[in-house]
């Protein structure tokens, strides 16, 4: 393990959304080998570049707040490696910042996070986003299939119902919710499949827009809990 | 796995016809709403979505020349096609151009968007397709033909030239399949023939300055039939020449190729380190077509990989050609490359590789995971009789040896290539393939310590010979559907060892291929019979609809086994014949002929000249880095001076004697393997040059 790990902050927007989480990784380890930043490499049979992100983020959702940890042989000001990134960043996958985490921290996906989610959906009756509040609040265990099998979820596990409300919607026959998910080692769900769970029966969900608005550390949510985002 | 043959697809997506053309000019308007709508609900929508590095920027303002580059599959496929880099490149340098790109989207996307009435977009600006001036499409593979059409269909632009009216985009094709252009000759507007580099920025440039002067569509045509290298079906000119790029050496590298999202199938930076190839295997369109060899000097290599990998970020470059490893410099390029990323995830890959040269390459490729690939090497035929009819010029020996040393120096996968149905094939040569896969099974066996042989890995695929236009065995027919699926029986009751894995190709999709390799205009009417009845993406054998082709022939009363399987007299006239593709009928016929004796001839880079007629135009010879014969002298020592090479240099100085053909012999083997004895037309012990044999040298 290298003794320079370094947390790089960064965005995945408007139409490269729809990358997956493989494209979204080979896009930025090729922006980090353009950037001539001494990244590490394994010493295995197939060497590749160290590094690790946070969740995967779904096909399709955009993101404001996406992390990727990268180890580099030497050290390198923070300040610097960004500006090396930024200069050969996609267009749509925006470099915000980058600071040094200790090589004991764990994994970006073995902490507890949660994260906020804002999710635009169609309601051209206006009565959607208050009927799928009051589901979401109502509910203890949801069913979803998953891999075709369907799979029973107790929701606050997996969602800060009392946090989840809803915001100005972008257009007058639209909805938006606010949804802060618990994402765990052990897995989480996406807030379309929760929504779809508690939906009103026979309704079908038009989602329109999914954006990860930030991702917290689970101890982090702690000391702002409460605070407006 | 055989293809089980199946029904017409029922259309799921609206019936396909073509929509009201309007006579104006399509709008330049962004579709990207009504494609964001879409894009949940389709596979991979990272297709459709542009915005990649390198790319094109977009805008809905119009140029004086609009140009979109058209790949007729999906964007995984062609996004990395080293031809669209190199001419997309070219159009975004000249002034008043401006360049995008775009992909026949798959199958799910194609429903939604007949079903939306969304019509094709381009990828940078998203903006119809019909709204630009000229299309630039290229002709990968004779299958290729449905999606053209399933392509200018959802684009609203009508399939025939002479249907386009005066806004209509120019649709222009290029590319290999190009050089027997008559089957597609009704789809476009023009063709261009031969390398591409010089006559595309000759026709963009002129499109774009008659379109300034508000020149009609009739007189863009005419003027541009008058462009060497051009064909306008409806301005026909009795030779065409092909163009040749004379000098590749001085022609830049693109190091800033569009840097896709999706992986595609060469996910890599490719150089391309030489064009053509002068093996002179008889069955091979590329070798024939692409004299004569130009190669890239090492340092112009080594300076594009350096700069390419550092502008694109890819961690692998491919020294990309016909055959890699005959670069006269190979071996200095592999070893400075490797010197510059040895400390790194970078690789260095030689995709085409001859098994007798290999020797020489194999010990300049020392990092682990150069190793961890798969190595391919194509023999091509199992026995050294057929091997000989077909000019591999590789014998048993280099076989072993390549096996027994990549082995040995680490590999652990490697690939044979085989071909069935090859003119004068015999049940024995099928068997030979088994005999020749299992010998290299045990070589690699042995070259292993024993505790490794677990992971031996060997696997054979085998391909269906098909007759291709301007190649020695242009004249020969491929053997009928039944035949080939009893020969891959035959292959599979070999004695085959049970570890070494087996793939064939599709004798069905292999009897189209050969139908329009050869074909002439009245294949362009079958393509559009075939697609009208639901045939598209027939290169990807899941897709491929056998009944689709049948009952689009039928139909036209064409018969499909008829036209793959005619043995052609050496004087019948070919539709072809007006486009000169360097290489002179004589020699062609010559070749043929020396076939039929077993006779070989050697690479004319490493001995003397071939007489192909290629180098008899001023300014195109061969252009080598370096000698390839010193480097001759030195595989020869590493591969123990195989009997190949000695064998090849003795074809090439003795003055080849045609006595009667082996008719008798002949004859024998299609009874043997189900041919009618009477398919069989004897060539001529004097050939006579047909009258459109243009390409007989001025002497």
């Amino acid at each position: 393990m290298s003794d320079f790990r370094l947390r790089i902050n960064f965005q995945k927007l408007g139409k490269l959304r729809q990358l997956s989480h493989l494209e979204l990784a080979r896009a930025l380890e090729r922006c980090v080998r353009r950037s001539g930043l001494p990244y590490a490499i394994s010493q295995g049979f197939s060497a590749h570049m160290r590094h690790s992100f946070s969740a995967a983020l779904p096909v399709g959702t955009a993101s404001l707040d996406e992390y990727m940890d990268l180890e580099l042989t030497s050290f390198v000001p923070p300040k610097a490696a960004v500006s090396a990134l930024q200069q050969v960043a996609v267009f749509g996958l925006p470099i915000l910042g980058a600071c040094y985490v200790s090589p004991n921290e764990p994994a970006l996906q073995a902490t507890r996070c949660l994260a906020n989610y804002e999710v635009e959906l169609c309601d051209p009756e206006h009565d959607l986003a208050d009927q799928l509040l009051a589901a979401l609040r109502s509910t203890l265990e949801i069913i979803v299939r998953k891999k075709g099998r369907p799979r029973s979820y107790h929701l606050p596990d997996l969602l800060e119902v009392t946090q989840t409300r809803r915001l100005v919607a972008s257009a007058p026959d639209l909805c938006r919710l606010f949804m802060p998910i618990t994402l765990t080692e052990g897995g989480s769900l996406r807030p379309e499949l929760i929504l779809e769970a508690v939906a009103p029966a026979g309704r079908s969900l038009e989602i329109v827009d999914i954006i990860r608005i930030s991702l917290r550390a689970q101890p982090d949510l702690l000391e702002h809990k409460g605070e407006h985002r | 796995m055989v293809q089980k043959p199946r029904m017409c697809r029922q259309t799921e997506t609206p019936p396909r016809l073509q929509p009201d053309i309007s006579l104006s000019k399509r709008k330049r308007e962004s579709l990207r709403p009504a494609l964001s709508r879409l894009l949940p609900q389709v596979e991979k929508p990272v297709r459709y979505i542009g915005g990649e590095l390198y790319a094109s920027p977009s805008t809905a303002a119009k140029s004086p020349l609009d140009v979109a580059l058209v790949y007729p599959d999906l964007y995984d496929v062609g996004g990395s096609n080293l031809a669209l880099v190199i001419l997309y490149d070219i159009a975004r340098r000249l002034p008043g151009v401006q360049v995008e790109r775009a992909y026949l989207p798959w199958v799910d996307m194609i429903s939604l968007m007949r079903a939306h009435d969304l019509e094709l977009f381009s990828l940078e600006s998203c903006v119809p397709l019909a709204s630009f001036d000229l299309i630039g499409i290229t002709l990968p593979h004779e299958l290729a033909g449905t999606n053209i059409l399933e392509l200018l269909d959802l684009a609203r632009i009508p399939l025939h030239a002479d249907q386009r009216g005066e806004d209509a985009p120019l649709v222009i094709a290029g590319g290999p399949v190009a050089y027997n252009p008559e089957p597609f000759v009704e789809f476009f507007d023009a063709l261009c023939i031969g390398d591409g580099e010089e006559v595309f920025a000759e026709v963009l440039t002129l499109v774009r300055d008659l379109k300034q002067e508000g020149v009609g569509r009739r007189q863009i045509l005419q003027a541009l039939a008058k462009l060497p290298g051009v064909y306008v079906g409806s301005q026909p000119k009795p030779c065409i020449e092909r163009r040749v790029l004379a000098d590749l050496d001085g022609y830049p590298v693109v190091t800033q190729p569009c840097l896709p999202f999706v992986e595609t199938a060469q996910d890599r930076f490719s150089v391309e380190i030489l064009r053509g190839c002068a093996r002179g295997c008889r069955f091979c369109s590329a070798g024939m077509l692409n004299r004569p060899v130009r190669e890239r000097s090492a340092t112009t290599i080594v300076r594009a990989v350096i700069s390419g990998l550092s502008k694109t970020g890819y961690n692998e470059a491919a020294l990309a050609s016909l055959s890699s490893s005959d670069h006269s410099q190979i071996a200095q390029i592999v070893r400075r490359l490797n010197g510059r990323y040895a400390e790194s995830d970078v690789k260095i890959s030689l995709p085409s590789q001859r098994l007798d040269v290999f020797g020489s390459v194999l010990a300049q490729l020392t990092s682990a995971h150069q190793k961890k690939g798969t190595l391919t090497f194509a023999p091509e035929a199992g026995s050294q009789r057929l091997r000989d009819v077909i000019n591999k010029n590789v014998s048993e020996q280099d076989l072993i040896q390549a096996i027994s040393a990549a082995y040995r120096g680490g590999w652990r996968r490697c690939k044979l290539y085989f071909m069935i149905g090859l003119p004068t094939e015999t049940d024995a040569d099928i068997i030979a393939i088994a005999r020749l896969a299992n010998l290299a099974y045990d070589t690699a066996q042995e070259a292993v310590p024993e505790k490794q042989r677990s992971q031996v890995r060997l696997s054979l695929s085998c391909a269906v010979f098909v007759p291709k236009a301007h190649t020695p065995f242009q004249w020969c027919g491929q053997p009928s559907r039944l035949e080939l699926d009893r020969r891959v029986r035959l292959l599979r009751s070999s004695g085959l060892k049970k570890r070494i894995d087996l793939k064939w190709h599709d004798p069905a999709a292999s009897q189209i291929e050969a139908v329009v390799s050869r074909g002439g205009r009245p294949i362009g009417q079958l393509i559009e019979q075939a697609w009208r009845r639901g045939a598209r993406f027939d290169a990807w054998s899941e897709q491929f609809v056998p009944a689709a082709w049948h009952e689009a022939a039928q139909a036209l009363g064409l018969d499909l086994e008829q036209l793959a399987g005619a043995t052609l007299s050496l004087d019948s006239p070919l539709p072809w014949d007006f486009i000169d593709s360097g290489v002179t009928k004589n020699f062609l016929v010559a070749e043929y002929q020396r076939a039929f004796h077993e006779q070989t001839r050697a690479d004319c880079t490493l001995t003397s000249c071939s007489s192909c007629g290629v180098c008899q135009r001023p300014t195109i010879r061969t252009r080598l880095a370096q000698s390839r014969r010193d480097r001759q002298e030195h595989t020869r020592q590493l591969a123990g001076d195989s009997a190949r090479t000695a064998r090849a240099q003795e074809a090439a100085l003795e003055p080849v004697k045609l006595g009667p053909p082996q008719a008798h012999l002949m004859k024998a083997n299609f009874v043997e393997t189900g041919f009618a004895a009477s398919d069989f037309v004897e060539p001529s012990t004097e050939p006579k040059p047909a009258k459109s044999d243009f390409a007989e040298p001025l002497s």
